[in-house]
C-alpha cells in the first residue's frame, strides 16, 4: 500500500491514513465508531513499529487520530532517509483487529462546582444533567491520541446524544482533573489551562507527573470508562 | 554548589537546553532556546558543549550576584549587560569573580538574550532535558521562570581556575557573523499539510502580506496581525494533527500563527505551513510590532540552509585583547590581556 507521506518543515513529516475532513455543515466527526476503532488499531501498530527500537536521527513518533507524526534531526539524517525508514518499518501491514486492552477507570465527581458547563450543556442538548452523566458514564472509550498537553487524552466516540460544538470562546481557566466533552469526544485537562470544552466534572487522577516512572496515565489504544463519585 | 543567586528577576527568565526529545507523544513539548543558535554559541565561547543549559532571558533581563568566579558568555538580544558598573561584552566570555553583579536592561534589539556559564547551569534533568516548560510547570528550575532570591547551580565539580587558559580567555563570535535583529524579517517556509485545504489565492495572501507580531506571543506561539484574511476548507471541528515548532496554523479569524517550543505536539487548525529551522531564530528574536514576510523554499534547501546555519554558529575566534576583574580578598584586580605572539598580560590593582 502507498503510504501518503508528507513534510511538515525541515525535520518532521507526517503520515495520512485518510484525507483531512473538509467543513461539511455538521461541525462533528463521523460516528462511525467501529471505522474509527479499526483505523484507531491500526495506528495504534503502525506506531508501535515505527516507535521500537528508534534509530539515531529520529526523534519522536507521535500518533494522531488519522495520521502519525514522524519527528527527526535533519542534521543526522535527510528527509529521504527518513521516509525511508517510514516505508521499510510500515511494509506489509495491511493493518489487523483492534487489539484488546484492559479497562482504566477513572472516577469523577459531576456537576456543582467540579462541572460548570453541565447544567448550560444539558439545556442546550435537551437533556437533564442526570441524562448527560449517565451518557457519559456508561461508555468505554478509547484513547484516540495524547496532544494539546503533556497528558491530555483524546478519547471516543461520545454517544450521539451529548454531541456539542467547542464552546465559542474558550474559558480563560479550566481547573485540572477537569473532565470535557466537545464533538465526539470527551478528554481529562492534566494542567490548569484555558479550554474550549465543556467541563461536566473532574477526577482526582493525576494525567501527568513528571516524577512517575510512567509519566502519563494513558496511553493511545487504552480503554477507559468513568466512574461516577457521589 | 551554587554560580549566582538572582537579585532581581526581570522579565522571563527560564533555564533552556537545546530541547526534550522522545515524549512529544505524551503531549510533552520539544521546550528548549527559542533561538538555538544563541545558546548554541554562547556555550562554545565559554568552553562547553552546545548542549548545555544556559539562561533564556526575554524581553528584560535579571541581576545576578555571582557567588563563585564564572566564566560566562551573552548572545542573542542586546539588553545592555553590565557588570560590576562597565559593560559586559557580548558574544565573548569574560569573567565573573565573586561578589560580582551582572545585570541586563531592557531589550534594545532582539527579544531573547542568553547566557551560558562554563559547566552548564546544573539542574535535575526532567525527562532527558533541562529545558524549563512553563505551561506543565517541569524542568528547567522547579519547572517555573527564575524570581528574586533563586540561585543558580553550577556543576560542583568544576573549578574554572582548574581549567585550561585556552577554555577560559578570549573567545569570540566574530563580529561579522552576529545576526542583526532589524524589526523587519524574511522567513522561509516549506508549504505545509493542509496546501490544499487553501485556494491559490488564498496561499498567495500568505506570501504576499507583510505580517506584524503582537503583543499575544509567547514561548508557545508567535500570533500575526495582517490586513488579508486567509479562508480554508479545514472544518471547523477538525481533528488534532501533528505540529512542530515552525508550524503555520491558520486560525479561524483568518490570521496565522506560528508554533514555537512550548506549543503543543497535535494541533487542529489547518497547517499552511512551517518555517525552515535555519529560519526559527528570527522568529524567537521578533517582538510586537515587528514585521514578517514570507517566502517559500523547499525540504532540501532547507536542510542545506540548516547545515550552513549549524556551520556558522560554532565558529569560534580569539579576541586580540581580553580585560577582565578579578577579587581575591579586600583586592581588586583588573586583567588586560593582549593575544600577541606571546600573552601579554597587564594587571593593575
Amino acid at each position: 500500500m502507498d503510504l501518503d507521506i508528507r513534510f511538515i518543515g525541515d525535520s518532521a513529516m507526517v503520515i495520512m491514513y485518510r484525507e483531512k475532513q473538509e467543513y461539511d455543515g455538521t461541525c462533528v466527526m463521523p460516528p462511525d465508531e467501529d471505522k474509527i476503532r479499526r483505523e484507531t488499531a491500526r495506528i495504534g501498530q503502525d506506531y508501535l513499529r515505527l516507535s521500537t527500537d528508534l534509530p539515531p536521527g529520529i526523534t519522536d513518533i507521535v500518533p494522531c487520530f488519522s495520521s502519525i507524526g514522524v519527528y527527526y534531526n535533519p542534521i543526522l539524517i535527510s528527509p529521504d532517509e527518513a521516509a525511508d525508514y517510514i516505508r521499510q518499518r510500515l511494509a506489509g501491514n495491511a493493518g489487523a483487529d483492534p487489539a484488546e486492552m484492559g479497562v482504566i477507570s477513572v472516577p469523577v465527581r459531576y456537576g456543582g462546582e467540579f462541572g460548570p458547563d453541565l447544567q448550560k450543556a444539558a439545556r442546550v442538548l435537551g437533556l437533564t444533567p442526570e441524562d448527560v452523566i449517565h451518557e457519559h458514564s456508561i461508555k468505554t472509550y478509547t484513547v484516540w491520541a495524547i496532544g494539546f498537553l503533556p497528558g491530555f487524552p483524546y478519547m471516543g466516540c461520545l454517544s450521539p446524544k451529548i454531541v456539542l460544538p467547542r464552546k465559542d470562546i474558550p474559558a480563560p481557566r479550566v481547573a485540572a482533573g477537569s473532565v470535557a466533552i466537545a464533538g465526539y469526544q470527551t478528554g481529562i485537562y492534566p494542567y490548569d489551562s484555558p479550554g474550549g470544552w465543556h467541563i461536566i466534572g473532574r477526577t482526582d487522577v493525576k494525567m501527568f507527573d513528571p516524577e512517575r516512572q510512567e509519566p502519563c496515565l494513558l496511553k493511545p489504544g487504552d480503554r477507559v470508562r468513568f466512574l461516577r463519585l457521589e | 554548589m551554587d554560580a549566582a543567586q538572582i537579585i532581581h528577576p526581570g522579565f522571563l527568565a527560564t533555564v533552556q537546553d537545546l530541547g526534550r526529545f522522545g515524549y512529544r507523544h505524551l503531549g510533552v513539548p520539544v521546550s528548549g532556546a527559542a533561538d538555538l543558535w544563541a545558546l548554541i554559541t554562547a556555550n562554545l565561547m565559554v568552553g562547553n558543549e552546545p548542549d548545555k543549559a544556559g539562561l533564556e532571558i526575554t524581553m528584560a533581563g535579571p541581576g545576578l550576584l555571582f557567588t563563585k568566579d564564572c566564566l560566562a558568555a551573552i548572545t542573542g538580544a542586546d539588553m545592555g549587560p553590565i557588570i560590576s558598573g562597565s559593560p559586559a561584552p557580548m558574544w565573548e566570555s569574560f569573567l565573573c569573580s565573586a561578589g560580582e553583579i551582572l545585570s541586563f536592561g531592557y531589550r534594545k534589539k532582539g527579544c531573547r538574550s542568553y547566557l551560558a556559564i562554563a559547566g552548564g547551569i546544573d539542574v535535575p534533568k526532567v525527562m532527558g532535558s533541562r529545558s524549563t516548560f512553563l505551561a506543565g510547570g517541569f524542568g528547567g528550575f522547579r519547572g517555573r521562570h527564575l524570581a528574586k532570591g533563586d540561585c543558580i547551580p553550577l556543576r560542583p565539580d568544576l573549578d574554572i581556575g582548574k581549567l585550561p587558559l585556552e577554555n577560559i580567555l578570549g573567545k569570540r563570535y566574530p563580529v561579522n557573523k552576529r545576526p542583526e535583529y532589524s524589526g523587519r524579517i524574511t522567513v522561509r517556509i516549506i508549504s505545509g499539510i493542509d496546501r490544499e485545504l487553501f485556494s491559490d489565492y488564498d496561499y498567495r495572501k500568505l506570501l504576499h502580506t507583510e505580517y506584524m507580531v503582537t503583543a499575544q506571543s509567547n514561548r508557545m506561539g508567535c500570533q500575526l496581525e495582517g490586513n488579508n484574511i486567509i479562508v480554508s476548507r479545514a472544518a471547523a471541528e477538525a481533528e488534532s494533527f501533528p505540529v512542530t515548532p515552525g508550524s503555520i496554523q491558520v486560525l479561524p479569524s483568518g490570521k496565522p500563527v506560528i508554533l514555537l517550543h512550548d506549543a503543543q505536539s497535535t494541533g487542529g487548525y489547518p497547517q499552511i505551513g512551517c518555517v525552515i529551522s535555519a529560519d526559527m531564530w528570527k522568529i524567537a528574536q521578533a517582538v510586537p510590532g515587528d514585521t514578517i514576510r514570507f517566502v517559500e523554499t523547499d525540504v532540501l534547501t532547507a536542510g542545506r540552509l540548516l547545515e550552513d546555519k549549524f556551520k556558522e554558529a560554532k565558529v569560534v575566534e580569539i579576541a586580540k585583547e581580553t580585560r577582565f576583574c578579578l577579587n581575591t580578598g579586600e583586592n581588586r584586580y583588573e586583567v588586560n590581556i593582549e593575544h600577541k605572539d606571546f600573552l601579554d598580560i597587564k594587571i593593575t590593582g
